[in-house]
């Protein structure tokens, strides 16, 4: 599949759920960013699967600049980590504190100078360990609908499989795109 | 500033008298030419707010301040209940308390 065709289609405020089986994931979330940052974009980047210091480690070994995000990190104080304070991250509690994690969000868009942004989720799947399923499906449709109020792009990862059916469609209809990687 | 309406009302064993009490003393509260804030105990849920609600009945405004418990997280949050002569928003709001003193988030949503 060509992602960057599949990408570029996208309009300005769209939002595209990527699904990609678990062991291809780290390598298709890098190829993803490689493509939208290469576009001169910067954006924010939730992570709720790598903590934030072993994430930057990453996203260098891959050539791909971290000036380009600004991060919010949702697992590092969970795993018992130090949050150590930086200039590019905000560090929330808990995957489970979605209200927090909104609050960051909105504080993340306005760290990053310029019209253009894009918000990257990784990943949503994650999400469910910590929430219901319920609660899942009405923050991703509280977090897609800010994400076009703003006039962003959107990119939600999920690992395939790992959301069920119905979650999956719901959370499908409220996206512009979905791409399904095998 | 009265804190708290809960610790006098540990002086009365007569409920109506403690009534009665509430109702002069907000009658006195009007009569000043200031904004009166009064902190009354709360239970922590959504439906039920305070023992006494003939305080929430005399008062202009009610605002009452959440700290819910989500698993291993607590999360801050507040709802205006009542606000005389105001519109206002209906949906419970989250704050966080800061070094800069209290942030309300109007925009966001309790999850």
């Amino acid at each position: 599949m060509d992602l960057k065709k599949e990408l570029s289609g996208l309009p300005e405020s769209g939002i595209v759920l990527i699904t990609s089986p678990a062991e291809e994931i780290t390598k298709t979330n890098m190829d993803i960013l490689r493509i939208i940052t290469g576009g001169g974009i910067r954006g924010v980047y939730i992570t709720v699967n790598h903590p934030y210091k072993t994430l930057i480690k990453h996203l260098e070994r891959n050539g791909i600049d971290p000036d380009n995000f600004f991060f919010i990190d949702c697992i590092t104080k969970t795993a018992g980590g130090r949050a150590e304070r930086a200039d590019n991250c905000l560090f929330i509690a808990s995957p489970n504190s979605l209200t927090e994690l909104g609050i960051a969000l909105t504080q993340a868009i306005q760290m990053i100078p310029g019209d253009e942004k894009f918000i990257f989720m990784d990943t949503l799947s994650t999400l469910l360990i910590y929430n219901s399923a319920g609660t899942t499906a009405k923050f991703s449709h509280f977090l897609i609908t800010r994400i076009k109020l703003l006039g962003l792009k959107g990119i939600f990862m999920s690992v395939e499989n790992e959301l069920d059916e119905r979650l999956l469609s719901q959370i499908e209809q409220f996206c512009d795109k979905c791409i399904h990687i095998s | 500033m009265i804190d708290s309406l809960s610790a006098l009302s540990a002086a009365f064993i007569d409920k109506d008298k403690y009534r009665l009490y509430l109702k002069i003393l907000f009658d006195s509260l009007n009569r000043k030419n200031s904004v009166n804030f009064v902190i009354i105990e709360s239970r922590q849920d959504l439906g039920f707010h305070s023992e006494a609600n003939i305080a929430e009945f005399l008062s202009d405004g009610v605002i009452v301040l959440y700290n819910i418990r989500k698993d291993q997280v607590r999360e801050r949050a507040l709802e205006i209940l009542k606000l005389r002569c105001s519109s206002h928003v209906m949906e419970t709001i989250p704050f966080k308390i800061t070094y800069k003193g209290i942030e309300i988030f109007p925009q966001e949503r309790v999850f």
